[in-house]
């Protein structure tokens, strides 16, 4: 083996660049797979929060930014629209539950026009394994007993667990996990009841004068 | 390590005597994190004998351009780039599960056992010992990985075989076997603690085994 800096350093540097290229190929090869990959799984979660049957546009890029502190703090939120021709269905808004009990819980809040909640999912959680992972509709009914209810139903006073005289049960041994996960899907209740129809229009509210 | 060791010694070597994940401990951090289900370990354990068989190879091939005192950045480097074909090979073909692998692709770069791999034996032997070699250690590694998550799986969650149409398609959906129906499984299992009760009991068992069949073939010789 010859030795020498120099020739060590054309070695390393050949085999950087041999890598790169053949990174770049299968990166190439690749990304068009992986970006419909991340689109189906946005649309499969999209599908099931909305009204299925009642809309025939496509919610994924029928969007509306907002700035919603309640909802994000930090960054803007993308509101999802469906409709039927042009008359407005549903919505479908992302919210952030930051008092999970390990860190922040994202759901995915469908709701119709008149506030029915059509469908929550979770988008992403780090909950304990076997206790606040049940959050998620893979490994529990929990989230799903939100559909069809609404602000006024159950009145607003019973929109809490049990344990503080609501009328929903929390999660066993998962009562910090329930609790966040109530809480954000009543932020997105208020945050429609406010905005109402302005989540249909083509540019968000503060836009306007 | 002899020239003369043969390939089914190589092998045997990789596979039980200096196995990763009971003998040596080494990548413990995927093999603890991921191991609480059957197809997450069985996921983890194909990338990671992927890109030690790979490794092993192409150090091996390319051990007398490698200058001595550069080895390191240089198998580093080919480390990271086989880790990140994985990466988007999972991402573009198996979604659903590099979701539920989450940061353990990535973190195959750091898995001591590849490096080790390379640099104690890759670097100085031929190519086909050095395959053999990684074969060995792939396996052996991924089969704790698979074994140790399948026993979390039951005891945690009441089910082997959970997700198995994340890394063999939609028909893999009813694989899953429930042997405890029950709403509570015992949660310790799914948690970290479960994860280092279980990898130490599989350590004890190994070694138990291994006591055993010294105590019957006093001629065994020991190899390492």
């Amino acid at each position: 083996m010859t030795s020498g800096p120099v020739k060590a350093i054309a070695t390393l540097t050949l085999l950087a660049a041999a890598i790169a290229a053949g990174l770049a190929g299968l990166n190439e090869l690749t990304a068009e797979r992986i970006a419909v990959n991340i689109a189906e799984s946005q649309a499969q979660t999209l599908r099931e929060v909305l009204p299925a049957g009642r809309y025939n546009n496509v919610p994924a890029m029928d969007i509306q930014q907002r700035d919603a502190p309640r909802l994000a703090p930090d960054e803007p939120t993308t509101i999802y629209r469906a409709r039927r021709g042009s008359q407005p269905i549903a919505t479908a808004i992302p919210v952030d539950a930051p008092d999970g009990y390990v860190s922040n819980i994202r759901l995915l809040v469908g709701l119709d026009t008149s506030g029915v909640i059509t469908g929550v999912r979770v988008l992403e959680h780090n909950e304990t394994p076997g206790l606040g992972d049940r959050i998620d509709t893979a490994k529990s009914d929990w989230l799903l007993q939100f559909s069809g209810l609404s602000a006024s139903n159950p009145e607003p006073a019973a929109w809490a667990l049990s344990n503080e005289s609501g009328e929903f049960d929390q999660i066993t041994g998962a009562t910090i996990t329930s609790r966040a996960a109530l809480r954000a899907i009543r932020r997105v209740l208020d945050f429609h009841a406010e905005q109402g129809s302005t989540l249909f229009g083509a540019t968000p509210a503060a836009d306007s004068p | 390590m002899s020239a003369t060791t043969s390939p089914g010694d190589v092998f045997r070597q990789a596979l039980w005597h200096n196995n990763a994940g009971l003998v040596q401990l080494l990548g413990l951090c995927p093999l603890l994190a991921v191991s609480n289900t059957l197809i997450n370990g069985l996921g983890l354990g194909l990338a990671t004998l992927f890109v030690v068989v790979a490794t092993n190879g192409l150090v091996s091939l390319f051990r007398r351009w490698i200058h001595t005192d550069l080895r390191l950045p240089c198998f580093v480097l080919l480390i990271a780039a086989l880790v990140t074909a994985v990466e988007l090979s999972f991402k573009a073909w198996f979604f659903d599960l590099h979701t539920s692998l989450g940061l353990f692709i990535p973190l195959i770069v750091s898995n001591c056992l590849i490096l080790g791999r390379a640099e104690a034996f890759a670097s100085k032997q031929p190519v086909v010992s050095s395959l053999i070699d990684g074969l060995g250690y792939g396996l052996g590694f991924a089969a704790v990985l698979i074994t140790l998550g399948a026993l979390r799986e039951l005891f945690g969650y009441g089910t082997v075989l959970a997700g198995a149409e994340m890394l063999f398609g939609p028909q893999a959906a009813d694989w899953q076997v429930t042997i405890l129906a029950s709403e509570q499984g015992l949660i310790l299992a799914t948690l970290p603690p479960g994860a280092f009760l279980g990898l130490a009991f599989l350590v004890a068992l190994r070694n138990r085994a291994r006591r055993n069949s010294a105590a019957l073939d006093t001629n065994a010789s020991d190899l390492t």
